[in-house]
């Protein structure tokens, strides 16, 4: 018959492969960025600097040695956590993803939050209704969501819901006057409900309203999509006919017994999605002029800036490798047959 | 005596890609208190559309349903409201499904889906404790060597008898006057047949219900059946004793069916039925089986056979049978 | 090879039609598909939108009232001029007609599309057929290992790695952007032809010495068009977004090409009062992409129903 995995050995299972990835991503980036053409040694040094500073750099740098041996060294440098210095902004890389990483992770949590419950309620509710008004309504929903590219959404947004309407703050992530909460985990949220700033608190959750809610609607609308197909299809199938035949509440069934088989082919898309907020969030970051990582990423590869921009990537891999062990998880726990396949093959 | 259940005119069709399928075309067959009924057809004929549309839990895209379905002579279940269908269906009619695979959850425990049962079918408050030994006590009863086991098992975690047990365990909760057993054993293996079989004849007779009972295994519906039906693309064409269905079949399609099986005497395999499967987007004006029948003449292929008694409790829907 | 081989072969297509029609069986499917296709309506407005898109594209410089200011153009007296008859769209921060430039934003978005996929495609479809025929040996691992690595790496993160390294302009941009797109044919003609790689007639050919050339593009490709067209189609909406993205980061198109996305980023400045410069082209990108976008799962449509 099968023991069904524990959770807890799929865990680990999945962390090792990803771990085998990061290392097929670190390389790729890295040979990316020393081979493509440009001399990081005069880019470091500027352009008035004489010969010998160039080379003087260039042997700190390491740019000297061969490729494998400059790999390895880079690798000890980051698992040391030290990932360069960034030429924008003159000081350790690492420092300035320690600034702003957070502030982006913040953004993608509550984007991840939004699209999650939004897909759910609007996929049931087409489900529910299937082929009438509210099905149209939210069909019509997914079509342009999907369409519209994150940045459009954004623009729109602040055009009309912070210009125009004045509901919500047009950029940033404090208004003038409101003291940022003093610097204890990196997250201004947590680190507001800490020192007992509710205010800050309150006015760094309504900045990120509209930049999240932006950035959510792309994924809500695929999500939403899969959900109401896979409630539909659900809805004709003998397991929940059954359910009906027992008298079992239409309630119980429609948000226990067809959500949880429905979920599980959306739940993948949610996870790719999730790793698309990633990438995505720059260009919400930009409009809304929000301090996080996404910008910074921009402005490194705007200005050439090698070590963030390679730094950057990995640290973006790295992210979007854990957000897709985390949904991996979620989907095993959902569908108890994974675990048993993965076991049995 | 009204008869437990009884089905008048019954007109069901689904709606697909293709167009619409007028697949029940006025359907009438009765259960009385205590009985137990045969329905046999070939697959595909509606037997399940019907039983579905007696517990209204038809899919989604079944479209324009007409007809009745009166309960114990007095309410008609096509009308009732939501609270007296509920109370049918969690203390009155229960059904046994096709394919027990596809007829439980696939990602909850067979445990936790008995205790939802259960909770709603007993009526009264019970705690999760009590839930959980009810259901191990209806495990028990369906025969199932571990039920504690069974109990915290997913579905694809057991054989495909096992499920089997599980669905009419999980019926016994709910039905306390009628059982519905649609081919109850047409997925399983062939050795396990006979025991499903005999453990669902046991649990009937114990509780005494009235049973409704479809499948292919021919033998087995004459032997557990008062009374057969035979159904050929949403018709009911022919109903007698089962006895006398089995000896002495009167509508050609009924012949046509009965000698397709082997028989244990060596006579050889019959000729079958020539033909194909019905066309339900386009259905013919007449008899519907008139494309395939060896003596359809021209009033079969205009109008529908009256429901005329040939014997004694022996009908058939044909014209054969009309005044010579 | 000889005529009676040729022949064997035709019986044994899944062509699914008798000797007895009038019609050739391409011309019968074509003609199911259409009927098919026509029964959605969201698939009409999406073929609608689309060919709309083209239309405009491939004429801009025919029928944008104001093409000369696609390009370089100023004049400060016309400038920021809100929607009107002369001018619908307004214009921008130089005078130039947005309309036009929209227009011109559509010509390019979709040029883009159409350079990039003719550069994807072929290799990416050559490469799955390989992998897929010789599926189980080296040349199946090596391919669709190299085909995994770029699949795993986030999309837009690697376009956006490329673009940064290289000088930031349409041309890099596109190459970038082809670079991680191949894998995606690749995986996907490669999953359609394992399953039908051992079907009777590719076997039967085989049997018959045909060369694995022609089984490869003559048997087995023909039976992928379905979803590769579907593929294709989304991708044209899927392109010209990454396109866009890039171009509003300053990543891709540099003003005063008229490119949608430039366009964008451009007029975001001057919001709220001149709104009209950045809504335009904005609404517009949504527009071009939601009509490939409905197309091509009309297109999906017609293939799903056809099983």
């Amino acid at each position: 018959m099968g023991e069904v995995m524990k959770l807890s050995t799929y865990m680990l299972r999945r962390v090792i492969f990803s771990i085998f990835s990061l290392l097929g991503l670190s390389v790729l980036v890295f040979t990316l960025s020393r081979v493509l053409p440009g001399d990081p040694a005069r880019m470091a040094a500027g352009p008035r600097a004489p010969e010998w500073v160039v080379e003087q750099i260039r042997t700190q740098l390491n740019l000297d040695k061969p490729l494998f041996v400059q790999y390895i060294l880079w690798i000890e440098d980051v698992l040391r956590g030290d990932l360069g210095y960034s030429l924008t902004t003159r000081r350790s890389v690492t420092l300035d993803v320690i600034e702003f990483l957070p502030a982006t992770l913040e953004l993608i949590l509550l984007s991840t939050i939004i699209f999650i419950i939004g897909a759910i309620v609007l996929g049931t509710i087409a489900g529910r209704w299937a082929y009438r008004t509210p099905d149209n309504i939210v069909r019509a929903f997914a079509y342009v969501g999907v369409s519209t590219p994150a940045f459009v959404w954004a623009i729109i947004f602040q055009l009309i819901f912070a210009w125009w309407l004045g509901w919500f703050p047009i950029q940033g992530s404090f208004s003038e006057g409101i003291t940022p909460p003093p610097r204890i985990t990196g997250f201004k949220l947590i680190d507001s409900i800490i020192s007992g700033n509710f205010i800050a608190f309150k006015d760094y959750l309504w900045h990120m309203i509209l930049p999240s809610l932006a950035l959510a609607m792309s994924p809500m609308a695929q999500t939403a999509r899969i959900i109401r197909t896979s409630m539909v299809e659900n809805a004709g199938k003998d397991f929940i006919a059954l359910a009906e035949s027992h008298g079992l509440p239409e309630r119980l069934i429609m948000l226990k017994y067809l959500l949880k088989p429905s979920l599980i082919p959306a739940v993948t898309v949610m996870g790719m999605s999730i790793a698309a907020l990633l990438s995505n969030a720059f260009l919400v970051e930009v409009v809304f002029n929000w301090p996080g990582f996404s910008r910074y990423a921009i402005s490194a590869m705007l200005n050439k800036d090698l070590n963030a921009i390679v730094a950057s990537v990995l640290i973006i891999g790295i992210v979007y490798a854990i957000s897709n062990i985390i949904v991996d998880i979620v989907v095993a726990y959902l569908d108890p047959r994974i675990r048993y396949m993965e076991r049995g093959e | 005596m009204p008869p437990l259940l009884e089905v008048r005119d019954l007109y069901v069709s689904y709606k697909t890609y293709k167009g619409i399928l007028k697949v029940l075309n006025g359907v009438n067959l009765y259960v009385n208190e205590g009985e137990k009924v045969g329905l046999i057809g070939e697959s595909g004929c509606g037997k399940t559309t019907t039983m579905k549309a007696i517990l209204r839990i038809l899919p989604p895209n079944a479209v324009n349903v007409r007809g009745q379905i009166i309960y114990k002579g007095s309410k008609d279940i096509m009308k009732m409201s939501k609270r007296e269908l509920m109370k049918i269906r969690r203390n009155s009619i229960s059904m046994i499904f096709q394919d027990p695979t596809a007829a439980l959850n696939p990602v909850f425990k067979v445990g936790e889906q008995m205790m939802d049962i259960i909770k709603f079918s007993y009526g009264r408050r019970m705690t999760k404790k009590e839930l959980k030994e009810e259901a191990l006590r209806l495990l028990r009863e369906v025969k199932l060597p571990d039920p504690e086991r069974v109990f915290d098992s997913y579905p694809f975690q057991l054989s495909g008898g096992m499920r089997q047990r599980v669905v009419i365990a999980m019926a016994l909760a709910s039905a306390h006057e009628l059982l519905i057993a649609d081919e109850p054993t047409t997925n399983l293996d062939v050795t396990i047949q006979d025991q499903i079989l005999k453990l669902i004849n046991e649990v009937v007779v114990k509780r005494k219900l009235s049973v409704i009972l479809i499948s292919h295994a021919l033998g087995a519906v004459r032997s557990m059946t008062d009374r057969t039906y035979v159904m050929y693309a949403g018709d009911i064409v022919e109903m007698a004793d089962s006895r006398n269905l089995f000896e002495n079949p009167l509508h050609p399609y009924t012949q046509g069916l009965l000698s397709s099986v082997p028989k244990l005497t060596g006579e050889g395999i019959g000729a079958g039925i020539k033909g194909r499967v019905p066309d339900y987007l386009n259905p013919p004006p007449g008899c519907r089986f008139a494309p395939r029948c060896d003596f359809a003449r021209s009033e079969c292929r205009k109008s529908k056979p009256p429901w005329i008694e040939v014997s004694k409790n022996h009908y058939v829907s044909c014209w054969l049978y009309a005044r010579k | 090879m000889s005529k009676l081989k040729l022949r064997i072969i035709n019986l044994r297509r899944k062509r699914g039609s008798s000797e007895t029609q009038k019609t050739s069986p391409r011309v019968e499917s074509l003609k199911r598909a259409w009927y098919n296709f026509r029964k959605s309506p969201l698939s009409l407005i999406g073929l609608g939108i689309s060919l709309f898109c083209i239309i405009v594209a491939v004429f801009a410089p025919h029928i944008a009232p104001y093409p000369e200011h696609a390009g370089f153009y100023i004049n400060f007296d016309e400038a920021y001029q809100p929607p009107s008859w002369k001018h619908p769209f307004g214009t921008d921060a130089y005078g130039r007609d947005v309309l036009s430039r929209v227009f011109f934003g559509f010509r390019f978005s979709l040029m883009m599309a159409a350079v990039v996929l003719s550069l994807v495609v072929p290799p990416g479809v050559v490469l799955g057929l390989i992998a897929g025929y010789y599926r189980g040996t080296w040349v199946d691992m090596l391919i669709m290992r190299i085909a995994d690595i770029f699949i795993a790496v986030p999309p837009l993160v690697l376009a956006l790695a490329i673009c940064s390294v290289l000088e930031p302009n349409v041309f890099n941009a596109m190459m970038a952007v082809s670079l991680m797109w191949w894998p995606w044919y690749t995986r996907l003609v490669y999953n359609t032809v394992s399953s039908i790689r051992n079907e009777y007639y590719v076997i039967a050919a085989e049997l018959l010495g045909v060369s694995k050339a022609h089984i490869m593009f003559k048997e087995i490709l023909p039976n992928c068009l379905g979803p590769i067209l579907t593929k294709l189609t989304l991708d044209i909406g899927y392109v010209i977004l990454i396109g866009a993205s890039l171009s509003f980061v300053g990543l891709g198109a540099q003003p005063p090409t008229p490119d949608l996305g430039t366009m964008v980023s451009e007029g975001a400045k001057y919001l709220p009062n001149y709104w009209w410069v950045a809504i335009f082209p904005a609404l517009a990108i949504a527009f071009i992409i939601l009509g490939f976008n409905l197309l091509g799962d009309g297109i999906r449509d017609i293939f799903v129903s056809e099983r």
